[in-house]
């Protein structure tokens, strides 16, 4: 935990190398090479069906890269499993929340929060364990102003608290590298602004990368900005490179403002 | 989990089963209902892996049955000390588990019901084959009557009874911690939303694993039991058939409740106790009242039971969520 020093970017958390993939004779990620740095806050994005959630599934293991490394913290992990590298604080939030709705928003964080104890697969464990996954959830709950909901089922909390859930599941997995996949779609102006102050305070180590439509967050947000087009990477930069970059306004700054 | 209620409500049922042997029931009826409670033990044991991991197992007689051979072995070649011969059957079952859940942990839904059948019928053929040790499909009889400890033997209804309530009872407090421990809500987390479990660091098929294990090792003590009902042991209990009696008495009785599977048991074995003595179609029967289960109380007469005894508080079963079950990563 670096506290409030300056966050110096430090190295590259996060290297893809060459990697593709492809679906059928769809390449869908087309090779991408990629540092994403240490507790850096990296915006990912690019048009409907550009890759982005396949490079995400790509770095998380759910997807098999056809060719190309992902090595993270100077480690490849291309042939681990994704619970291996969750493990190893490789975390991801999905597209479509993923939450267990039948728990309560507490008992959902304590599911992960268990995890990351290494007491999820106990059978007889001390209370004090059980008790501390409780904690956590209440914790977090707390600090996104959702404490009075903790209790309730989360499949009864509105579509933007069950999101809101779905992240502080995330965090209570203590990530050293989090992939939020559109985690502001459905969220009012507010409840993202909660959301990302969430997520940076934290901690300020961990490295982040967003995916987002709404070009506004990612460009108030982030410190730099990687463009995704047809599946290959049009340009990484900062947020006026970007804005400024020629291709990357034809390709998708342009008609993204005729929408 | 288990509030003081439901800790109350066990405790009447105990107590009731305890002193039903008091009211005068007749011997057979009382070995009636140890049967009914070790099939019942069985049953539940079943319900971890299908109602609280979905996972439709059509193999669990194979647990069943091994754990009764085991236990019928070793009670007539090296002791028939309960205490010994018992953990024989568990030991042995939940080695036969274990090979079957590490072949099997990484399937899911049909792949996992046929792999499932098709061990479990590897494991019948071996029973089935090996006359000398087994006696075949004659069965295996001259098996001797368990003893406590002491040396005492356990010959009559009433004292069969209460070994199988012993068993009932532990096997439940087992079952129970279990689902309420955090391996069990992994279980029910697999069961609801495998991706997100993955994606929180859990091995899917390491909690399978662990499920088999110890619902083997459930079944295997029920099976243990099993052949000192009657003195004789058939290799009907490992076949596939079995596994599917066991299927239907859990549909019966209610999944994801655990003690569904002693009220399941208990209409299966009434039914074919009571109603095969008026009718040869017994089993028309019970396939009718299965199809009505399915049909009018699509959770099972347990779940039923379990709403009405809400008020008392007796644990939560883990329903069913209503989630999108696309394997899609998205
Ligand atoms: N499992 C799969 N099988 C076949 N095609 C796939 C698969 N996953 C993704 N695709 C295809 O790959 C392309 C990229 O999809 P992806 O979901 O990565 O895009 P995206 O940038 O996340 O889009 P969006 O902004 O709509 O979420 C799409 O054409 C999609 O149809
Ligand atoms: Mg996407």
């Amino acid at each position: 935990m670096t506290g409030h020093t300056s966050i110096e970017p430090t190295g590259a958390g996060l290297s893809l190398h060459g990697v593709r993939k492809s679906f059928g004779s769809y390449t869908a990620v087309d090779d991408v090479t990629l540092d994403v740095l240490q507790g850096e806050l990296l915006g990912l994005i690019g048009p409907n069906g550009a890759g982005k959630t396949t490079l995400f599934n790509i770095v998380t293991g759910f997807v098999r890269p056809d060719v190309g490394r992902v090595v993270f913290e100077g480690a490849d992990v291309t042939r681990l499993k994704p619970d291996q590298r969750v493990r190893r604080g490789l975390v991801r939030t999905f597209q479509k929340s993923m939450v267990f709705p039948e728990l309560s928003a507490e008992e959902n964080i304590a599911m992960a929060a268990r995890a990351r104890q290494g007491s999820g697969y106990a059978w007889w464990r001390p209370a004090e364990r059980a008790a501390e996954a409780l904690a956590e959830g209440s914790r977090l709950l707390r600090a996104i102003g959702l404490e009075r909901r903790g209790a309730l089922p989360v499949g009864a909390l509105s579509h933007g608290e069950q999101r809101m859930v779905d992240i502080l599941v995330s965090l209570a997995l203590r990530p050293r590298l989090l992939l939020m996949d559109e985690p502001t779609a459905g969220l009012t102006r507010e409840e993202t602004a909660r959301v990302m102050d969430l997520v940076r305070a934290h901690d300020r180590s961990t490295t982040v990368v967003l995916i987002a439509h709404d070009l506004d967050v990612v460009f108030s947000l982030c410190e730099r900005i990687a463009v995704l087009n047809l599946g290959a990477l049009l340009a990484v930069g900062s947020p006026e490179e970007i804005r400024a970059n020629p291709e990357v306004r034809t390709a998708y700054l342009g008609s993204h403002r005729e929408h | 989990m288990a509030g003081n209620r439901s800790t109350l409500v066990l405790s009447v049922v105990v107590a009731a089963l305890a002193v039903l042997p008091l009211t005068g029931v007749p011997d057979h009826h009382l070995r009636l209902v140890a049967e009914i409670l070790i099939l019942g033990v069985a049953v539940m044991s079943l319900d971890l892996l299908i109602g609280y991991g979905g996972l439709v197992s059509l193999g669990h007689a194979a647990m069943f049955g091994v754990g009764a051979y085991a236990a019928a072995l070793f009670a007539t070649h090296v002791s028939p000390d309960l205490l010994l011969a018992i953990p024989a059957g568990i030991v042995a079952a939940t080695l036969v588990g274990a090979v079957m859940g590490a072949l099997v942990m990484r399937s899911a839904n049909l792949f996992l019901l046929i792999l499932t059948l098709l061990l479990s019928q590897m494991v019948w053929e071996v029973i089935f084959r090996w006359r000398d040790v087994t006696g075949g499909a004659d069965g295996f009889r001259g098996i001797p009557q368990l003893t406590l400890p002491g040396g005492m033997a356990i010959d009559s209804g009433v004292d069969l009874y209460y070994v199988a309530g012993v068993l009932a009872v532990g096997a439940y407090l087992v079952a129970a911690s279990f689902v309420n421990a955090p391996i069990g809500k992994a279980l029910v987390g697999t069961r609801e939303q495998p991706i997100r479990m993955t994606a929180l660091g859990y091995s899917i098929p390491r909690i399978r694993l662990s499920v088999f294990m110890v619902s083997s090792a459930i079944a295997g003590a029920a099976g243990a039991l099993y052949p000192f009902v009657n003195l004789y042991v058939g290799p009907q209990v490992a076949h596939w058939t079995m596994s599917a009696t066991l299927v239907i008495m859990l549909v019966l009785g209610g999944v994801c409740t655990l003690f569904g599977g002693f009220i399941g048991a208990a209409i299966y074995l009434v039914f074919q106790t009571h109603v095969s003595s008026y009718t040869d179609r017994w089993q028309l029967v019970v396939g009718l009242a299965f199809v009505a289960t399915v049909l009018f109380v699509p959770r099972g007469l347990g779940r039923e039971l379990h709403q009405l005894l809400r008020p008392l508080g007796l644990g939560e079963p883990r329903v069913t969520a209503e989630t999108d079950k696309k394997g899609t990563v998205r």
